[in-house]
């Protein structure tokens, strides 16, 4: 019984941040300066609201859209192929290539971004979507988990139909696909959500308003300290920023955290 | 081998990405290291980065300051991340969903954002601050002192953090085979005892692995520190690279200390393979 | 195996070659990077209205603006663009980050291209010019003076004399008499060395004792040869007479606004753009606390910082933006650039800024403003000229933050005045190099 309520008590904790944001993007300047805050909005307003969006473009709804479908299909995709070529294949190189492959995470990333904007302005891709995408689909810590679910599948099943004389690719369709769904589902919520909070190279490389996605364009219109309206309630824009972009997400997650939560321990299980 | 051959195939995509967007700047980064940049006029100094690294003293504080974090941060979410496992994990399945669900959702929320409202909670006048004024202390500036900003950015980062190690350890967890805990619970073990001296070492990997990403994270942590405390006190070594490199516009001198860091964190990894490969 | 990895070689090199396109005629293209967009008259945007006067001029140039994000306070965007070799060609930011590129190297000399220099004021300018070449244009921007608390030095009986006779000895006969009336709630001025954030509000100290920071040129600092070691034994005995709060060295720039905004500090170091938020806040406060604390907002005005014996005039400090225009060696579009940049800071952008409270940079451009105080500051501006510490030099975010740790024993009394200056110079003159 202890342990349920300490659970309650965790889940209050864990989401109060969040709802204290979300409220806060219903407030005006006075409300949400509060101490201590209202749990529930006294007056809320939408001002916050209107101010955004009224400043938001169309095409960045469209952006971030195709940025995160871009992103995901990208980052599931590599990640999946090089950690199930990780998790039962042995080759030469093999520990070399593993830590090249994790090695993103030992550097600070934003070293790389110079440089990182070079190669894409070299490459052709400057200024457009695919180059703020390239560059950040290689996810080390995708990599890593989709090993360690690969790793799940007996190496003897894997073994056995090889001796079958079965090809490579059968392997994959009759055998690995199908029990995917779960590390593609949590790779693609990773890989999603990341792309969608990527903002300093997002800004960087995005300068263009046509093409800017959500977090950014909506960002640089709340820290314009130059608009009158904007200066006003800086923080209950920002934390509408943050809210608006949380609702897709959450609700994106609460669809899918069946498939993936069940899918990871589904399958250890097995 | 056709085996192998599959393998460098699906490992093509990887290795391409990473020679374009990690290897070549990366050796951009090795390169520039050896100059004096300001993007305008380069010049070439040798060493000369290397060597003001080791007489830096503001380098020597962010080090010091990751240190702390690196202990806090790993003991932090590894602590809090088992504690909710062990809790939640002989309640009925639905409870693991909701933890699971719950633990995410930091995870998931936007850093940018959400220091804004981590700034405004911890605020002199905030909430937390509020509770503490109830409770008879004197308000505390959580950010302004080493002392209480590490900690407390520790504390966020860990809440920010730990949901992501909560499914992987519970799923290890939960996979099991329940028959040992029959076998334990049949010889008089307490749920304590399981916990210690059964499942503890069973995750052992899993843990390791958790333990090094941690310590390797700690390093890399500049956007929610940036955003809350600009104070050299809770400066991180990544954060002070970033002043370096951006603020201050010693971009060659910043590459240097990133340089350095790397192979600091490699070092680290060896390490903990051979360690693990002798336990093994 | 082979064969693959050639394929993704051709590739590669093919979307390379593709992108770079074959060069053809085209017309003028400018690309601008603005820290803001701020509403100007009849409904239009600084973009907009830059654009416009551009294209009396030259029809057919193509202007592409993109608005630079100040949340993260570095110059990541420039740096990369530079780095990618598409920087663009005008720049408007802060001058702590333009400063960087007003170089020979970088910058277009303006002097051949912009057709209104002589309506800049000399003493904003005279910074801005390397060997007679002007590197960048001045934009509005703040004046930080000293701000006095007339409630609370009518409270402890002192009459405040006009500027001219405003010396450190009037200012130290003040302290005495907030002292002895407040010793321990109020004090005179404050002080405040944490970091480096707001440390024009004590630089300014330095140009109180005639103090320069640099010899013309910029090759080296004055700050010791000019007589620095006074200003610190200046401080020294602030701390020994209580005239400034007890381990002010530890408090960073927040908590001194806040002494400010409840009226604790008779003289201090102050922004006219604060007072009303800090009030406001500060009221906020009060509304929501239990408590009996009654500090409202009181009546004040701005004089520059006192003048020690033998200085005529104490220049304030003063910080602003700048228009930097890329020398990208095509005559063609650096006129253009150079006409955009006139264009972004002439007398209406300027005058419709002066509503915002700030202080102008031209002599042709009338300040609309109905602030009282702005007109006090801006004559203090020009009746006594701008402090110069470095702020147009590209080393100057290097040089920044080298003060505040001496500053902090300099209040605790770890240095000698002699040794905390000798430091300093030694700090600055290291990244003049």
């Amino acid at each position: 019984m202890i342990r349920k309520i300490t659970v309650l008590m965790l889940v209050v904790i864990l989401l109060l941040p969040l709802w204290l944001m979300i409220i806060g993007s219903f407030q005006d300047i006075n409300g949400v300066m509060k101490m201590p805050p209202d749990l529930l909005p006294k007056d809320p307003t939408l001002k916050n609201y209107t101010a955004i969006l009224g400043s938001a473009d169309i095409r960045w709804f469209f952006n971030s859209a195709f940025i995160v479908i871009l992103s995901i299909v990208l980052s599931v995709g590599i990640s999946c192929s090089a950690g199930y070529a990780m998790a039962h294949f042995d080759f030469k190189f093999k520990k070399l290539i593993w830590i090249l492959l994790l090695s993103q995470i030992m550097i600070p990333i934003i070293t790389l971004y110079i440089p990182r904007y070079v190669v894409i302005k070299h490459l052709g891709i400057s200024g457009t979507i695919w180059g703020a995408v390239f560059p950040c689909v290689l996810s080390p810590m995708g990599i890593y988990l989709a090993k360690i679910y690969f790793e799940t599948i007996p190496d003897s099943i894997m073994e056995s139909a090889r001796l079958d004389g079965a090809s490579e690719i059968r392997i994959l369709r009759s055998i690995v696909v199908p029990i995917s769904k779960p590390i593609i589902t949590a790779l693609a919520l990773f890989g999603g959500v990341g792309s969608l909070s990527n903002y300093i190279w997002q800004m960087l490389v995005l300068q263009k308003t046509a093409r800017q996605p959500l977090l950014v364009g909506l960002m640089k219109a709340v820290n314009n300290f130059s608009d009158p309206i904007m200066r006003l309630n800086p923080l209950g824009r920002c934390m509408a920023v943050g809210s608006f972009l949380l609702f897709p997400i959450i609700i994106i997650f609460a669809f899918t955290s069946r498939y993936f939560t069940e899918g990871i321990s589904g399958a250890i299980k097995e | 081998m056709s085996n192998k051959r599959a393998a460098y195939i699906l490992l093509i995509p990887g290795l391409v990405f990473f020679l374009l967007f990690v290897g070549w700047p990366l050796i951009e980064v090795v390169r520039l290291s050896f100059f004096k940049i300001n993007f305008i006029n380069d010049k070439f100094v040798g060493l000369k980065n290397y060597l003001k690294i080791f007489s830096d003293k503001t380098f020597y504080t962010a080090l010091l300051n990751n240190v702390f974090y690196m202990v806090l941060y790993t003991a932090g979410v590894c602590i809090v991340s088992l504690s909710t496992c062990f809790l939640v994990f002989n309640l009925p399945k639905k409870w693991h969903d909701l933890t699971r669900f719950v633990v995410y959702v930091p995870v998931i929320s936007s850093g940018v954002i959400l220091s804004q409202t981590w700034k405004y909670i911890f605020h002199i006048n905030g909430p937390i601050n509020w509770i503490i004024a109830k409770l008879g202390i004197k308000p505390v500036a959580f950010f302004q002192s080493g002392v209480t900003g590490i900690p407390t950015i520790s504390a966020i980062l860990t809440f920010q953090i730990f949901g992501i190690y909560v499914i992987i350890l519970l799923a290890n967890m939960l996979s099991i085979d329940k028959q040992i805990f029959d076998a334990a619970k049949i010889d008089g073990a307490s749920n304590g005892q399981i916990n210690r001296f059964i499942i503890l070492p069973l995750m052992k990997k899993q843990l390791g692995m958790m333990i090094l990403l941690n310590v390797i994270g700690s390093f890399g942590v500049v956007e929610t520190v940036l955003l809350l405390a600009p104070y050299e006190h809770t400066a991180t070594v990544t954060y002070h690279i970033y002043q370096t490199a951006f603020v201050i516009g010693k971009y060659g001198y910043g590459a240097a200390q990133a340089i350095l860091l790397f192979i600091f964190i490699i070092g680290l990894t060896l390490v903990k393979n051979r360690v693990s490969k002798e336990e093994a | 195996m082979k064969k693959l990895f050639i394929l993704i070689l051709l590739l590669s090199v093919s979307l390379t070659i593709f992108a770079n396109g074959g060069e053809e005629e085209k017309p003028v293209t400018v690309t601008a990077l603005i820290a803001g967009n701020p509403a100007q008259p009849n409904g239009k945007t600084l973009m907009e209205v830059a654009t416009e006067k551009l294209h009396q001029d030259f029809p057919n140039a193509i202007v592409e603006f993109n608005i630079a994000d100040l949340s993260e306070g570095s110059t990541l965007t420039m740096d990369a663009m530079l780095a990618a070799g598409n920087a663009p060609n005008v720049y408007s930011d802060y001058i702590g980050r333009t400063s960087k590129y007003m170089v020979p190297e970088y910058a277009l000399p303006l002097n051949d291209y912009v057709t209104d220099l002589d309506q800049y004021f000399e003493s904003v300018m005279k910074p801005l010019t390397i060997n007679g070449d002007v590197m960048g244009l001045p934009t509005p921007g703040g004046i930080y003076a000293m701000c006095i608390n007339l409630d609370l030095l009518e409270d402890v009986g002192y009459d405040l004399p006009s500027q001219e006779n405003w010396t450190v000895d009037e200012f130290l006969k003040m302290c005495a008499m907030v002292k002895a009336k407040y010793d321990g709630e109020k004090w005179g001025t404050g002080m405040f060395a944490a970091n480096q954030s707001g440390d024009y509000l004590i630089n300014n100290w330095f140009a109180s004792f005639g103090v320069s920071y640099y010899a013309d040129g910029y090759d080296y600092t004055t700050i010791k040869s000019t007589g620095g070691a006074k200003v610190y034994e200046f401080f020294q005995s602030l701390v020994e007479n209580d005239y400034i709060p007890p381990n002010s060295g530890t408090l960073a720039d927040d908590y001194y606004v806040t002494q400010w905004a409840k009226g604790e500090l008779a003289a201090t170091g102050f922004f006219e753009g604060w007072t009303e938020n800090y009030f406001k806040s500060w009221e906020n406060e009060i509304k929501n606390k239990e408590t009996e604390e009654t500090y409202g907002r009181f009546s004040y005005t701005f004089y520059p910082f006192p003048k020690a014996e033998g200085v005529d005039k104490v220049p304030a400090y003063f910080i602003n933006h700048t228009v930097v225009v890329h020398n990208t060696g095509d005559r063609r579009t650096d006129e253009v650039a150079a006409r955009l940049a006139q264009y972004l800071n002439d007398a209406d952008i300027q005058e419709n800024a002066s509503l915002s409270n700030v202080c102008l940079t031209r002599k042709d451009a009338e300040n609309l403003s109905d602030s009282v105080m702005i007109p006090v500051i801006t004559k203090i501006g020009e009746d006594n000229g701008i402090f110069d510490v470095g702020l147009s030099q590209p080393w100057f975010a290097a040089v920044r933050p080298k003060h505040y740790p001496i500053l902090q024993k300099v209040l605790a009394g770890d240095l000698t005045p002699e040794e905390a200056i000798t430091a300093y110079e030694a700090a600055i003159n290291e990244e003049l190099e």
